[in-house]
């Protein structure tokens, strides 16, 4: 379970680092970014390391700062899109607040494995591991 | 006609051309035949020619033959005179001769004879009369008849006398005649041009009296009625006496005018004593004779003339025709005045129609445009009466039931105390209001008295005419429109004609009123829908910003559980290897009580601690530390504090505002210098003798805190920080202004309309809440002022505050300007 890696990029703090803990509890290798670009910074890094190799799933939000710096509730669905325009196959979860159902549904429509409403956070990893399962 | 100079003229008197002719034929070769067809031609032609010989006729009308040879012989004696008579009584001879003729020829004449026996009367014959008595005879004969010439003479000059009278009378009496009819037809130029009918009537006395010398003049026109006869003018003080008391005759009755205007015939009384149908009136003593002349204009009378005399049988009958002459033209005069009042009075009630309909296109102008329904109403009913003069109008709506026509608006103090009282008529009742809504016309109501369905109102004591229109929207009677007059007859058709325009009009305006009430309401809905809508947009931001900030807290909470489960997992473990003495301490069965509590609660410690203890001691350490709890403790403290941070800014704006005066500068620097903001970003202008405004200072300072924590933050990631403050009256009048400019990144216009909208700024770390400017635009709203912002992107930002100057400047004075 080591080698799971997981990109996870939110841009509240708190939100952030609570998922990031419960993931690293859940026993995944956890980056964080905390907007769009340092998100798909790590991900080409990632790319090109050799030693940990790339990203097996990414976690990202959805109403972000986009690429310009200026708020943007689709802002994730763009990192979502370049994502997939490097490795089409790669697993993405997006994050969505319990009212933001709509859009989510649509980053799946757009090629998201799974949108996961924030809070429950223990659902998240049974989340990560029913898409690894399957992979 | 053979003449030789030398040769004898003959004469020959006869009155017949054929005896004339043939002694012309038988003599003229031989002598000079000279004619004359009577006698005293004769005797001239005989004096101017000399003849040698006259042959004379005996019988001749005028002078006799025997007078002219007696003339002949005594003015030439030596020319023979030969008798030509067809006379053969027994005496002609000696009667010829008696008469002064030489010689005798007898008719028919002898043709082969008649040369031979003039030429011996020129050579020299002569009968002489044997018998004197003949001679004395004559004379006595020609005496008589001399006696008898000159008798029928002075008969004839005479005659020629009277005939000469005679035509000097009818000379007059034409002169007369023309005379009248010149004065007829003064009369009737100076008539035919007056058209103001009392003129008319006055000058027509005034031109017959004066040009025809009569006594008395005087002119009466029928009544409406066509019973009586009027008098409208009359000559002088009895005429001005009898017009001032109404002196009127009977049309058909006794008096001259009567019979006059009754028969369509002159009438004349020559003495008026003899007259039947005389009246003898006081005010004309001295009248004796008396015409009464009918006035016929058309086919109908109009009225009659009448002229006096004061001599009697002043009127001949040519006076009748010539004065009649001149009543027709009168009557045709009198006619035209009419009909020239009458289209005055047309053109006047065209006028008036004409203000009327202007007065109604001014209520339709006035009201359609006002949309406010009382507004609308008060307007009509003020300008109804000032257009036309009306003493009240009113205005009656039907009321839901469709049973009562409610007053809605009144003119003045009746209206307002009508209105107080709920004044209202029943649809269908006995009032006008009532009456005109349901027969859906207008009622008239000339003098209320008269009216039955009118209510005498005590609020309107001089109402005299009353007039009720209804006011028809569409198909419906939505009401109706009282007018009154204090005049009686104040409303003519054509008034009811301008005023329905106009009740109209104000009908389609109370529609539209009514329609913009509706949509008013409709729209008040919408607003009411929009403002749930932004409610629940806000309430939707607001909960899914808490959603937000709450999100880590049961993942936090799970860990700490978690974490806490492990640790007492490991603590009851100890506590399970230690000694039983220890076991008894109270720390252990503290502990001993917890693990059994948490086992309770579904935690199995026995599951926990056997995966703990596969573990490595890196690895657990890894899995449990004391840091993790805390960090989560502190993420929830953090959610809890942005949760809770929201509070103020949700109920700030609607706390209890303490206003006080406040002097903005005084404010202003106190607010940049609690933020700490160092004097070389931040730069401030106020204007001298800036006026103060009356605000709650702490709420204004938020306001203007939370504007300048904008602009910080907008300067953030900008090298070149400047912050402008500057405070100044504004150009609205009452205002002043406070700018916030900052040197920041500026705001995308896609997002300006949004940054007025709670919670759109969603992310903790940055520009709060998002509440700040939806918190600022409530609270300056509140202050009666407006904030406005400009922007662009890469230039910078300001945010204008406008505030209203305080009214109250004085009690700056005694208070103190406080902030």
């Amino acid at each position: 379970m080591e080698d799971v890696r997981i990109l996870l990029v939110d841009d509240e703090r708190l939100v952030r680092r609570s998922m990031e803990k419960t993931l690293l509890r859940a026993g995944f290798d956890v980056d964080t970014a905390e907007n769009v670009s340092e998100g798909l910074e790590l991900f080409q890094e990632a790319l090109a390391d050799e030693e940990d190799g790339p990203f097996d799933i990414a976690i990202l939000d959805l109403n972000m700062p986009n690429f310009e710096g200026v708020d943007d509730p689709d802002a994730g669905l763009k990192l979502l899109t370049k994502l997939l325009e490097v490795d089409a196959d790669l697993p993405v979860v997006v994050l969505t607040a319990f009212d933001e159902v709509t859009r989510a549904k649509e980053a799946v429509a757009r090629g998201a494995r799974a949108y996961f409403v924030k809070g429950r956070e223990a659902g998240l990893i049974e989340l990560v591991n029913d898409i690894l399962d399957v992979e | 006609m053979i003449q030789t100079p030398d040769s004898p003229t003959i004469l020959c008197v006869d009155d017949t051309a054929q005896v004339r002719a043939l002694v012309q034929r038988l003599l003229s070769h031989r002598y000079t035949v000279l004619e004359a067809g009577d006698g005293l031609r004769g005797i001239e032609m005989a004096k101017q020619a000399r003849p040698d010989l006259v042959l004379l006729d005996m019988h001749m009308p005028g002078l006799t033959g025997y007078e002219v040879a007696t003339r002949i012989k005594s003015l030439m004696p030596r020319v023979p005179v030969v008798a030509l008579t067809a006379d053969v009584t027994a005496d002609i001879r000696e009667r010829v001769l008696a008469a002064g003729c030489d010689g005798y020829l007898s008719k028919p004449v002898d043709p082969d004879r008649l040369e031979g026996q003039v030429q011996a009367f020129l050579d020299g014959a002569r009968e002489e009369l044997a018998d004197e008595g003949y001679r004395q005879d004559y004379q006595e004969a020609l005496v008589v008849r001399l006696e008898d010439k000159v008798r029928e003479l002075t008969q004839t000059l005479q005659r020629n006398a009277e005939l000469n009278e005679q035509n000097v009378q009818l000379l007059e009496h034409a002169q007369r005649q023309a005379r009248l009819l010149a004065a007829g037809a003064k009369v009737g130029r100076s008539i035919v041009s007056i058209l103001d009918l009392d003129a008319l009537l006055n000058t027509t006395v005034d031109v017959i009296c004066d040009e025809f010398g009569f006594y008395y003049a005087g002119v009466f026109l029928i009544d409406e009625t066509g019973e009586w006869a009027v008098l409208r003018a009359g000559r002088g003080e009895a005429g001005a006496a009898m017009v001032a008391g109404g002196h009127k005759l009977k049309v058909d009755g006794h008096s001259m005018v009567g019979a006059a205007t009754g028969s369509r015939k002159a009438r004349i009384a020559l003495d008026v004593g003899e007259e039947p149908v005389h009246f003898k009136n006081p005010h004309l003593p001295h009248t004796r004779s008396e015409m009464a002349l009918p006035l016929v204009a058309g086919n109908e009378v109009i009225g009659a003339l009448t002229v006096q005399s004061i001599e009697e049988a002043a009127f001949t009958d040519e006076d009748v025709t010539a004065l009649q002459s001149m009543a027709d033209q009168l009557a045709i005069a009198i006619h035209n005045a009419r009909l020239h009042f009458q289209n005055q009075r047309l053109l006047g009630q065209a006028e008036r129609n004409a203000r009327l309909l202007a007065a109604a296109a001014q209520v339709g102008q006035g009201v359609t445009s006002i949309l406010d329904m009382d507004d609308l109403l008060n307007k009509t009913v003020d300008i109804i009466c000032e257009a036309y003069g009306f003493y009240y109008a009113g205005v009656f709506m039907i009321d839901e039931t469709g049973e009562w026509a409610v007053l809605q608006a009144g003119r003045g103090e009746a209206g307002a105390a009508m209105i107080a009282k709920g004044h209202k008529l029943q649809v269908g009742g006995l009032s006008m209001i009532g009456a005109s809504i349901t027969q859906r016309r207008a009622r008239i109501a000339l003098d209320v008295g008269e009216e039955p369905v009118h209510f005498k109102n005590p609020h309107l004591p001089h109402t005299r005419s009353e007039m009720a229109l209804p006011l028809i929207a569409g198909n419906q009677v939505i009401g109706a429109l009282t007018v009154q007059s204090v005049e009686e007859a104040a409303f003519s058709d054509e008034d009811i004609t301008a005023l329905q325009a106009m009740a109209d009009q104000l009908a389609v305006a109370i529609n539209n009123a009514r329609l913009l009430r509706e949509l008013e309401a409709a729209h008040s809905e919408l607003v009411q829908a929009k403002t749930f809508e932004a409610i629940a947009t806000a309430t939707g931001e607001a909960i899914h910003w808490v959603g937000n900030k709450a999100a880590p807290i049961p993942g936090s909470v799970a860990r700490i559980t978690e974490d806490f489960v492990k640790y007492m997992a490991l603590a009851n473990a100890i506590v399970e290897q230690s000694p039983p003495e220890m076991r008894e301490h109270k720390f252990a069965q503290l502990l001993t009580e917890a693990a059994e509590e948490i086992a309770s609660r579904g935690n199995f410690l026995e599951g926990v601690l056997s995966d703990m203890e596969s573990k490595s001691a890196r690895r657990l350490h890894k899995m449990l530390n004391v840091e993790s709890i805390f960090e989560d403790l502190e993420i929830i403290e953090g959610s809890a504090r942005a949760i809770l941070n929201i509070k103020e800014d949700l109920i700030g704006p609607a706390r209890k505002r303490k206003d006080q005066l406040v002097h903005l500068p005084d404010l202003l620097k106190r607010s940049i210098a609690s933020m700490g903001i160092s004097d070389d970003v931040a730069r401030t202008l106020f204007s001298e003798g800036l006026r103060p405004v009356r605000v709650d200072p702490s709420q204004l300072d938020r306001v203007f805190i939370n504007l300048i924590k904008n602009a910080m933050e907008a300067m953030h990631e900008v090298e070149d920080k400047r912050l402008f403050v500057w405070a100044r009256e504004a150009d609205e009048p009452g205002f002043v202004v406070v700018d916030v400019t900052d040197s920041g990144h500026g705001i995308p216009p896609e997002i300006m309309d949004k940054i007025w909208m709670a919670f759109y700024t969603t992310k903790g770390d940055r520009g709060g809440t998002g509440l700040g400017l939806a918190a600022c635009a409530q609270i300056i709203g509140q202050l009666g002022g407006k904030i406005a912002v400009e922007s662009e992107v890469g230039v910078g930002t300001t945010f204008s505050v406008l505030l209203p100057i305080a009214s109250d400047e004085k009690e700056c004075d005694k208070e103190g300007v406080q902030v």
